[in-house]
């Protein structure tokens, strides 16, 4: 399953690169270019090849894992991707952790105190953080953390959280959470609303089955019935979710990556498809292509352990 | 080693307070990563921006945009064609090694070069040899006498060795004379440069340069004003501009760029062939309302391809004044005139719609917009459309718009226009022909005498504003705004941050 998902992909990004129009060697040589340096250029880059050899040399080389060298940035595409992906992952994997940290619980007493205030608070809420514009949230918490406040730095990564853990030194820990906390938040606002909406309403529908009854009728605690009985089977359509989150959050961090100066591959991405940079964008793409893949199957594997009646063979 | 500069970068990133408080360190933000360290394939503003403070050329172009001696003590012209640089001696590499002739003869060598790839090399081409006649003195010689060659000499000189071993790979380790030696370079984050102990010109008094890529325009702002940076410059906000004048907390300094921003008529386009339709457009060009609503004045009304603050700037050309009367008498001339009643003005049954483009950027939409407005005063049909830059650009140059909002940056010699306006030529999108400035792009592109040149260029300008293949709207300015203790650093048309070499942290 896995090689034809990455072989679509492959032709996916292929075709749509070379049929939208912009000519790389044309950016390369600029404005100041002549027609004759412009040649030269798209000899150098092979864009003067037959598309389908282009398409064979591509097809072959990438199998292997070589994406070739950035045209702009005359760098190796792996290193630029191991460069840059870690900080990207860095702040999918945060933002996750906030919405699961956040979103359950919130769903969940939303749901155990369905049409209360309470209730009416945090689905309100949640209808907020679905609606509001990323780059607007992230403005308006730099302007108040950083700029009012000061508690927080405005930009960038600073020592990275990866290689702080990675180093073992406390302050530097704590630094890289400082820095990582505002966009991670940011990022995550959108998947926090969604997931605490879709909780509470899986908890709801749960909590009116019949076996739950019959857990209270046996005596079970009402946190019991609530946490063993009725989250273990709301599970299931949430993790789904947070599966398909988990890819937004790493193809939507782009947005994020801009406005808190984060150096991730995102940014990388779109720089590359402003400048038609193709090597640059068909190696991140099959690469987060790839991830995402990755993620689904941990969800498939994750349903056999929430819900014992599903066992892979 | 690796390792404990990796770390001294990391002391600098995780304590930057510590050192600020000793003035030492300044923290820059700046809207896009350098694409190379390399100067001879530098293409983007950073990239241009970061090689004069890690290398240094024969001259530099100083606040005037005159050239003046940099690795060159002196030149001269032997002939016409054949120029005669004497070279400093006693420059040292940041590796240690000598710069020598050979190390310019390699420079130029290699950006002429057919396989090199050297984005600016069109540039260069009229120099047919360059040649080491001493070990410290180098003799260009040009295929015919090429007037704005000193102006492009401000070129980064490489070691040759090194950049011949290193290959590819220079462009990640540069190694050149400047006052700054590359300490680390975090792709799309930071660019650290560290004071170069040997450079000829004395050590630079600031100790580190920590540059942040910041793209958003709004948090870059943000980030010098909560105090995380001490130097940013354009693009900045307009809207942001008097708020930051009034500030005491922070030094502004404006001045004009070496760029434009102007209308590319497309003259294959049967309406607007008609002159006197373009200068019914440019008469309906509001460009002082342009300048002082849409840019809050920070880029200035603009009237020819000749900039203020350079030398060649003349008051002697064609300018339009917003002017609806001229405009309606000039369009009634050409025979349009609204017959059905609809508004539109029309002629031959031919509606006069015209479309106008321009790619996402937020200014140049609402300059676009604002003209569709005024334009529609007069029975004028203009939409606009705005895409990204890619692919509208590729339009432009296939001839495939009306009237598109362009701009041209890094007009260090008005030479730098000479494809634009000449018949034929690659960057003359909209397909303008006259003879007669053809021969004084020519005349121009030879001419040694400055005020002969001068006269040449004043003419050429004069008989572009009166045929109108551009319809000029702003002169490009430039911002700068830093921490006021930040004392010495000289803000150039060019955008060039060189003065960092001899700038101080005052307290």
């Amino acid at each position: 399953m896995f090689i034809p998902v990455v072989l679509g992909v492959l032709t996916i990004v292929f075709i749509t690169l070379r049929s939208i129009p912009g000519d790389p060697a044309a950016i390369f040589v600029g404005p100041d270019g002549t027609l004759a340096d412009r040649q030269r250029v798209t000899e150098a880059m092979g864009l003067d090849k037959p598309i389908v050899v282009q398409y064979g040399i591509y097809v072959w080389r990438a199998l292997q894992g070589d994406f070739g060298r950035s045209i702009f940035l005359r760098t190796e595409v792996s290193e630029l991707i191991r460069q840059t992906f870690p900080a990207t992952l860095e702040l999918a994997v945060l933002a996750m952790l906030a919405t699961v940290a956040i979103a359950i619980p919130l769903g969940v007493l939303a749901a155990i105190n369905a049409n209360t205030p309470f209730d009416y608070a945090a689905t309100f809420i949640s209808l907020i953080g679905v609606s509001m514009p990323i780059f607007w949230f992230g403005v308006l918490a730099i302007l108040l953390f950083s700029l009012n406040l000061g508690w927080l730095p405005s930009f960038g990564r600073g020592p990275g959280l990866f290689p702080a853990i990675a180093s073992g030194d406390s302050g530097m820990v704590v630094s890289a959470l400082k820095y990582a906390l505002l966009p991670s938040m940011t990022l995550a606002v959108t998947s926090v609303a969604l997931v605490a909406r879709l909780v509470r309403s899986s908890m709801l529908e749960i909590l009116g089955l019949d076996y739950v009854r019959t857990a209270r009728a046996k005596g079970a605690s009402e946190r019991r019935v609530v946490v063993r009985h009725a989250f273990r089977n709301a599970l299931l359509s949430v993790i789904t979710v947070l599966g398909l989150q988990f890819g937004t959050l790493l193809g939507g961090a782009v947005v994020t990556e801009i406005i808190f100066a984060w150096p991730g591959l995102g940014r990388l991405v779109v720089n590359a498809i402003s400048q038609r940079d193709f090597p640059l964008i068909q190696g991140s793409v099959v690469l987060v292509a790839i991830s995402i893949s990755f993620m689904n199957l941990l969800v498939d594997l994750s349903y056999a352990w929430i819900n014992p009646r599903i066992r892979y063979a | 080693m690796r390792v404990s500069r990796l770390f001294a970068v990391l002391a600098i990133l995780l304590f930057g307070f510590a050192y600020v408080n000793a003035q030492t360190v300044l923290r820059a933000g700046i809207d896009v990563d350098a694409g190379t360290m390399d100067p001879r394939l530098g293409r983007d503003t950073t990239a241009l921006r970061m090689q004069e403070l890690l290398f240094n050329g024969l001259v530099y172009l100083d606040s005037e945009v005159v050239p003046q001696p940099d690795l060159a003590e002196s030149w001269e012209f032997l002939s016409p064609t054949e120029l005669v640089f004497k070279l400093r001696e006693g420059v040292t590499f940041h590796d240690g090694s000598a710069f020598d002739a050979e190390d310019v003869v390699y420079t130029y060598q290699t950006i002429l070069s057919d396989t090199f790839g050297a984005p600016r090399r069109s540039l260069y081409t009229p120099i047919s040899e360059i040649v080491a006649t001493g070990t410290h003195e180098v003799t260009f010689r040009l295929e015919q006498p090429f007037a704005p060659i000193l102006q492009y000499l401000d070129m980064g000189i490489v070691p040759s060795d090194v950049a011949e071993a290193q290959g590819d790979a220079f462009s990640d380790h540069p190694v050149g004379t400047g006052p700054f030696t590359l300490a680390n370079w975090s792709r799309g984050a930071t660019i650290t440069l560290a004071a170069n102990d040997n450079y000829f010109k004395g050590r630079p008094s600031i100790d580190q340069v920590v540059i942040s890529v910041i793209p958003d325009n709004n948090v870059r702002l943000i980030a010098l004003e909560s105090g995380d940076l001490d130097l940013i410059h354009s693009p900045i906000p307009p809207q942001d501009l008097a708020r930051l004048n009034a500030s005491p907390a922070l030094d502004v300094s404006a001045i004009n760029a070496l760029g434009y921003t102007y209308l590319n008529v497309n003259l294959e386009n049967p309406i607007l062939s008609d002159v006197r339709v373009r200068k019914a457009l440019a008469y309906l060009t509001d460009r002082d309302t342009i300048s002082e609503v849409l840019f809050y004045g920070m880029d200035t009304p603009g009237t020819s391809f000749l900039l203020p603050g350079t030398y060649y700037y003349s008051e002697e050309v064609n300018v339009y004044d917003f002017n609806v009367e001229r405009a309606a008498e000039l369009l009634a001339e050409a025979g349009w005139a609204d017959t059905n009643g609809d508004g539109i003005l029309d002629k031959d049954g031919q509606a006069l719609r015209i479309e106008l483009t321009t790619n996402v950027d937020p200014n140049r939409q609402q300059v676009l917009e604002f003209l569709q407005g005024e334009w529609a005063q007069l029975g004028i049909d203009a939409s606009v459309r705005v895409y990204e830059w890619p692919s509208f650009i590729a339009d432009v140059e296939n001839g495939i718009y009306d009237i598109a909002l362009i701009g041209w940056l890094n007009l260090a010699d008005p030479d730098r226009s000479y494809l634009a306006f000449y018949t034929g030529g690659d960057s003359n999108y909209g397909s303008y022909s006259n003879p007669r400035v053809d021969e004084l792009l020519d005349e121009g592109r030879t001419e040694t005498n400055l005020a002969v040149r001068k006269s040449i260029y004043t003419e050429a300008a004069t008989i572009i504003t009166d045929d109108l293949p551009y319809i000029f709207l702003v002169n490009q300015g430039y911002i700068v705004v830093h921490n006021p203790a930040l004392v010495g650093f000289d803000v150039r048309p060019t955008g060039s941050w060189k003065s960092l070499e001899s700038a101080t942290f005052g307290n």
